[in-house]
């Protein structure tokens, strides 16, 4: 064997970090905002006059400001930030294309979120999930999202470092996949440059098809890829361990991107859509499930030998929780792309339970580890304010991650039971306001679920103001030993 | 032969600008001013897109617009000179 041949310690570059300071402000601002809304539309569907007669609170508008605050201004402030922190530290570079273009991409990333809530309350809508915004401001989005591609690409090509990181790869898919889906799904004709009402080129099937195209992969792209970016990034430094298996993370990488792509039509189950076409995207989504929990295995094998940190380290357990749920949000979504299965759960709470358990149990869980984690290092703090506001913080949300998801389970299979009966006659044995009525315990029991859930969010948002402002987390330098015996 | 300058200078102090600063010159980042006229442009097309808006979305949308770019050129601006004078001092 020869001698190991260390490199030589490299001083590192001045990264920008400014940037990614903002995107976790706004992060964790959003969070809050879009887990408010939740609580408060939660509380409509149990209480409907808790719309208080107002248009632009009621459920219908105020649904796509929550979603988009979780998925786009959460979820997203939360991907571009630590994307930018990621690529600069794998590549050993600074951001490509500079201060300026860095911040038109913070600024116009919030600019496009402020709006399309502002368009949403105001009753604009183009009636597609997830992709509610008119024209005008998915062509800003665009704009936008064309800026940070650029940023991200340009770093990758000025690296230092001869390997693209597999996070960096995640992240990759994540920009680019996500340029396409919304270009696609949003090619509309307005019917005026100075109105904002637009109609889709699509219609009937086609624009369905389309649509759910796009939505799933904002699933598969937005919500998975990308934070699976982050969970190839934080989850190694946090336990200080290198990834479980490099080979299987390229494995999972590739077999992802290559079938989530397919598996949008399983949301058409029993429509107007060819049978075909239904049954490709159920045999895609069950074949997802082989490559999704690949990825929850490295995650969670990542931590061999440091499994003890889980006691001390909650940031952490945050981390592996998430890629707990992830592995159970996965398992579900497959099977609820049976069509069998489908033809109980569709259209019934049973979906929202499933995209809870993936939003607030993956999405939500494994940015709060990155954020625990990075908090203090972007600060430059010695440590969090308070570990164990953070376990409070932990068991509150956890626990009403179960509220949410049992209740919604319990809810919707009640549902597609009800919707299904019949009597001995022939006819619907229950009628549809029977159903809103059964269910109502449930969506009390989901909004206590929500609250619990902010609850937590609020306890950490006063964990990481007292761990930048407060003494008790201020680095100390030590002196090397030669100077402090010299009384420096 | 008294010249203006002559006249104004006792009276004016206040215009005697110091030469340029030869360590410091005002060296514009061709990024930032990419992203500056890209910010221009918006920021017009907002205006163009509130003056003619059919609807209220559109109008508050225009107007957000053009106060986002004029906002957003005054940071580019503030950081410009905020540079040069920490370069100037550092």
């Amino acid at each position: 064997m020869g001698d190991a041949v260390l490199p030589l310690a490299r001083p590192a570059p001045d990264y920008n970090e400014a940037v990614v300071k903002k995107f976790l402000i706004a992060a964790v601002f959003w969070a809050v905002v879009a887990f408010l809304v939740g609580v408060w539309i939660a509380t409509e569907l149990a209480w409907p006059a808790a719309n208080l007669g107002l248009s632009f609170i009621n459920f219908g508008r105020l649904r796509p400001v929550h979603t988009s605050a979780a998925i786009f201004a959460f979820g997203g402030s939360a991907l571009l930030g630590t994307s930018f922190h990621v690529v600069q530290r794998t590549c050993r570079t600074r951001l490509f294309g500079g201060e300026a273009l860095a911040n038109f991409v913070f600024w116009g990333y919030q600019f496009f979120i402020v709006m399309a809530a502002l368009s949403y309350v105001m009753g604009y809508s183009q009636s597609q999930e997830y992709a509610e915004p008119e024209w005008h401001i998915d062509v800003w989005l665009t704009i936008v999202w064309v800026a940070y591609a650029v940023i991200f690409v340009g770093t990758l090509m000025q690296r230092e470092e001869p390997h693209i990181y597999v996070a960096n790869w995640f992240y990759l898919a994540f920009i680019l996949t996500i340029a396409v889906l919304h270009i696609g799904n949003n090619l509309a004709v307005p019917i005026s440059v100075y109105s904002a009402k637009s109609y889709s080129v699509a219609s009937g099937v086609q624009n369905a098809m389309i649509q759910w195209w796009y939505g799933h992969n904002a699933v598969g792209f937005f919500l998975t890829a990308g934070f699976l970016g982050m969970m190839y990034y934080f989850i190694p430094k946090a336990a200080n361990r290198p990834v479980y298996s490099y080979r299987l993370s390229v494995v999972h990488f590739w077999s992802l991107v290559f079938l989530y792509i397919w598996a949008g039509p399983h949301h058409l189950h029993w429509t107007a859509l060819p049978d075909w076409t239904q049954t490709l995207g159920m045999a895609f989504s069950i074949m997802l499930w082989m490559p999704s929990w690949g990825g929850m295995i490295n995650g969670l094998m990542t931590l061999s030998g440091a499994w003890d940190k889980l006691r001390t380290d909650p940031g952490l357990r945050f981390s592996v929780t998430a890629v707990g749920f992830y592995g159970m949000s996965t398992f579900e979504g497959p099977v609820m792309s049976i069509r069998d299965v489908n033809a109980l759960s569709h259209y019934t709470d049973w979906t929202i339970g499933h995209v809870h358990s993936g939003a607030l149990g993956w999405v939500a869980f494994i940015s709060f580890g990155a954020i625990y984690y990075l908090v203090p290092v972007l600060w430059k703090r010695s440590g969090l304010y308070s570990l164990r506001l953070v376990s409070w913080h932990y068991w509150i949300a956890t626990l009403g991650i179960v509220f949410y998801i049992t209740s919604m389970w319990v809810a919707g299979i009640m549902q597609g039971l009800m919707w299904r009966a019949y009597d001995a006659f022939g006819f619907l044995q229950y009628s549809f306001a029977e159903s809103v009525v059964a269910v109502h315990p449930y969506y009390v029991i989901r909004m206590i679920g929500g609250l619990m859930f902010l609850t937590g969010a609020l306890l950490m948002v006063y964990n990481l103001i007292q761990t930048v402002r407060s003494r008790t987390t201020e680095q100390t330098f030590a002196l090397p030993g030669a100077l402090a015996m010299a009384g420096e | 032969m008294v010249t203006l300058i002559q006249i104004n200078d006792p009276l004016m102090p206040a215009r005697q600008v110091p030469g340029p600063f030869p360590e410091c010159p005002m060296d514009v980042e061709p990024s930032d001013l990419i992203v500056a006229l890209l910010m221009v442009a918006l920021g017009l097309i907002g205006l163009i897109l509130a003056s003619g808006a059919m609807d209220d979305e559109m109008y508050v949308f225009g107007f957000s617009l053009f106060g986002f770019a004029c906002a957003f050129e005054l940071g580019l601006i503030r950081r410009h000179f905020d540079k040069v004078e920490s370069r100037r001092h550092g």
